[in-house]
Formats: structure tokens, sequence, C-alpha cells
């Protein structure tokens, strides 16, 4: 953890709490996972064979807290911990699940696997029904499974990685999970073609350098580096710049990282964003938020980059995650 | 950068028509669904609009559903697990033990008298446990083979 803490030291100016900062970094995540309400019906029948509560989930959003309460009691039932969480209906977190990715309910697209606080950006850009939607840098996919069930069977969800390794995890989950409203296209983002016309909404889940992820390699052999690497804003202020010629006019895309740095995000947005542009608040009932950076290291940024939501580990014992959303004025 | 085998929609008609055929669903598991083909023999399902994808490099759509080309059409496991739990026709229901070697890739053999075999015809069906459609299975012989994929098999699956 000493040296984890040397290089986000460089972050003590912008968190409220340090201490309470350092050790949440020091601490492993909790195992998170959601209920995937495509297979509600199949979780309906394993429930009814194995004597677990049945429910019927009407409407859409009471249809993921249904099917979420009907995999807890699964869960609970083998000995597992469940506590679902209180901002995203369907999601838990979960204790004593040694394998979660080894289970007959993961194999059957049941549930996935996801760190409680990259759950956010999906639920940030709030796809509606109908929507044409572009995820620029979609694998592993647990984003775009989110981005395709809460949008429903009329939207499309396009959904885009380069590497081939990680095109194959994508293509494996949106498989498992059963997602029939899913393009998946294999494209450098920062040249994504234009042809592809316009979406109403888009994800920007930019590579970045993966500090909120310090957790993640608690007891792990991984470290970050030793220094801030200042390589990546460049990819992600091309990204960006692609990404914002593909979104229509009044659309919104979020750009979020899982990182801390400046560099990597409210900087790419000052440099990326002209007129035409306004970073929106984002609230979400049950989970705190620090301020968006608008001066670092005596360079001033837009004044709407305070908008930009900084969900350190200890504010809400997660991973860390940066987000911004982003509206495009209708011309 | 252009796709040597692009996704076209289709008339999915002739793949649904089979599907019935084969596994006699009580409802049309493909209502308001789009049909998509890829090269000559791959099928696909889903609901994705693609018409706007023309000069895109697709990958996949929605769920890859059947091979055909060949003799038998074979449905994937993933089609299986999306579209065969109500099947009423050409299904095998195992208990967990079995349950567990098919997820294996292990064979099954079944004997003359097991009634989990009535009324089943040679070629692909859909393999269940508790009503819920675990894969794509081959009925041979007197033998279930796994249709799972190999990269899944490995995945030691605690039912």
């Amino acid at each position: 953890m000493g040296l984890a803490t040397d290089i986000l030291s460089r972050y003590a100016p912008l968190i409220d709490d340090w201490d309470a900062f350092a050790a949440a970094c020091g601490r492993p995540l909790p195992a998170v996972v959601w209920a995937n309400p495509l297979r509600f019906e199949m979780l309906a029948r394993l429930n009814r064979a194995d004597g677990h509560p049945v429910e019927t989930g009407d409407g859409g959003r009471e249809r993921a807290a249904a099917a979420g309460r009907m995999l807890a009691a699964r869960l609970a039932a083998r000995g597992n911990g469940c506590e679902p969480l209180a901002w995203l209906p369907g999601a838990m977190k979960v204790s004593g699940l040694a394998k979660p990715g080894n289970t007959l309910e993961h194999y059957l697209g049941i549930y996935h696997v996801q760190e409680e606080i990259s759950l956010l950006p999906p639920r940030v850009l709030a796809p509606a029904p109908g929507e044409r939607i572009l995820d620029l840098c979609a694998a592993p996919g647990g984003k775009t499974a989110q981005l395709a069930v809460a949008a429903g069977a009329a939207a499309t969800i396009v959904a885009n990685d380069v590497r081939i390794d990680r095109l194959r995890a994508l293509r494996s989950n949106c498989e498992r999970l059963g997602l029939l409203n899913v393009a998946m296209t294999a494209h450098d983002g920062t040249c994504f073609p234009l042809a592809a016309g316009l979406f109403d909404a888009i994800l920007l889940d930019a590579p970045c350098s993966c500090e909120g992820n310090v957790r993640d390699t608690v007891g792990a052999s991984y470290e970050l580096p030793g220094e801030f690497l200042t390589g990546r804003s460049g990819l992600q202020a091309t990204l960006f710049g692609r990404a914002w010629k593909l979104l229509a006019p009044g659309g919104r895309l979020v750009y979020a990282t899982c990182t801390f740095a400046p560099e990597e995000n409210e900087m790419v947005l000052d440099y990326s964003l002209k007129d035409g542009a306004s970073i929106e608040p984002i609230a979400i009932p049950g989970l705190r938020a620090g301020p968006g950076v608008t001066e670092w290291r005596g360079t001033k940024l837009r004044r709407d980059c305070a908008n930009v939501a900084r969900f350190w580990p200890h504010l809400n014992d997660t991973g860390g995650f940066t987000v911004a959303l982003v509206r495009k004025e209708s011309h | 950068m252009s796709d040597p085998q692009p996704f076209l929609e289709i008339d999915g008609e002739p793949y649904a028509a089979w599907w019935h055929d084969r596994f006699a669903p009580p409802a049309d598991p493909f209502s308001g669904m789009r049909f998509y083909r890829r090269g000559r023999a791959k099928i696909w399902v889903g609901t994705a609009a693609i018409e706007g994808l023309a000069g895109v490099r697709v990958d996949a759509v929605g769920i890859h559903l059947l091979r055909v080309g060949r003799r038998l059409w074979k449905p994937t496991s993933a089609a299986i697990i999306a579209f065969g739990g109500d099947a009423t026709r050409n299904a095998i229901d195992l208990d967990r033990g079995d349950a567990a070697s098919f997820l294996r890739g292990e064979p099954l053999l079944l004997g003359e008298d097991d009634e989990r075999r009535a009324g089943v015809t040679a070629g692909f069906v859909a393999v269940r446990l508790e009503g819920v459609a675990l894969g794509c299975g081959e009925w041979r012989r007197d033998t279930l083979l796994s249709c799972v994929p190999k990269a899944r098999q490995g995945l030691e699956i605690d039912l």
C-alpha cells in the first residue's frame, strides 16, 4: 500500500478525508453482482423447482428488483450473505461466494459480476426505450449489458471494442446474458466510422491508468506505476473527439474513467469541449460524490467541470470512478 | 475497413419454422425479432437495427441461432438457453448429476427403456435441468453428446 499512497498523494488536495481514503485503498473490494431481468422467467423456474421464493415482477425497475430478490434468496440458501445496493435495484454485495464465475446461475446468465462503482456510468447515461446508443470502448461488456437491459427491445446498442481478446470477452458476456438488442463492432474507437450515423446517447468508458482499481490489487502482484504517467490523455481526447462527432444534437455523452487524475478527466473535457456543450450535474440518491476539479496545478478549467462527479473509494466503500454527463446542444 | 462477411438482415421464416418443427414451443420465441445472416451458414437472431451499420465492421448481432448449410442444422448452446426452455419435443431433462456431466462435455448413454429419450429423434436437442435449458446436445445412437462450447466445459460449474 505504501507505493500506491505515494503516487496517489498528488490527489491529497482534492480529497476531503485523506486517512479514510488511504484506509479504503488498503481494503479489498466486496464482490458485487446484478441480477439479469432478461433471465427473469428462468430464475423463477429454478426457484420454483428448488422451493425458493418466486415473484411476478411487473414493470421495468420493479422487475429488476424482483429478479434481485429471487437471486438473493437462492444465494442465501447456499450460505452466501447478500446486501442489496440501495442505489441500484437488482444489484447486491455478496459474501462467501468463492468463485462467482463458476455457478450454474452465472453460466446461465442469471447474474453478472461487476464492481459496484463501475455500475454507475450506464445509470448516469439513463438509456430510454428505442434509443440508438453507442458504447465506444465496450469490453468486457458489463456496462453494455446494463445499457441493453435498461434500453429495452426497441433500442439498439452498438458495442465496440478494438482488441481481439477483449472482443472475445465482450461477445462471451453478451451471449451468456442473452442480449438481443446489441450489435458488436470491431473498430479502433478513435476512427469509428462516421458512416454509422448519429447516436442519441454515447458511453465513453475510456482506457485509463486505472488508479481507481487500487483496491482490486490489494494482495495481488500488480502495482500502480511509481509515478503518474500522462500518456493516456491524448488517446482519451482523440476518443472523445470521435464520440462527439457521432453524437446527435441534443444527445448525451457519459465520459467515465476508473482513475483519479484530472489529466485524464476534467482536463480531457476542458480540452475537448467548445461552445454548444455543457457538463451537467450528476445526483444518484444513495451515492456520495466529490466535486469535479476546476483548477489543477495552476491550470484553470471550464467552470462546469465542477459538475464532474468523483467517486473516491472511501465515500461509498467502492473502487474509484470519475464520471461526467455531457449534453450537446440541439441546433 | 469493410468486413468480408457482413451481416445481412434476412427473412427469418425458414429458420423460425425449423425451430418450431424441431422443438414445438407452445409460443413463438421469436415474436417481434429480426434475423440476420453472416456468410453462407450462420444465422443470428435479435432485435438490433443494423440498417445504419453498412460501413461498419460488425462482429455479432444478438444471439447466434443456427449453423445451416450442412445436412443437419445446428442450434448454438446460447440459442438453446435463450429459446429452448419451453421445448415440447426433442428435449432431454437431466438430474443434477447428469447435468454436471453434460456441462463438462461428457457423453451420456441412455438405454432403450430410459424414459428421458422417449420421442426424441436423431439430431440436436435441448438439454434441461429443472425446466431450464442448459445447452445444446446431439442425440445419436443411444448417446447424448454435449455441444457445450469447449471453453465453457472446463468451468467445473457448481450445481
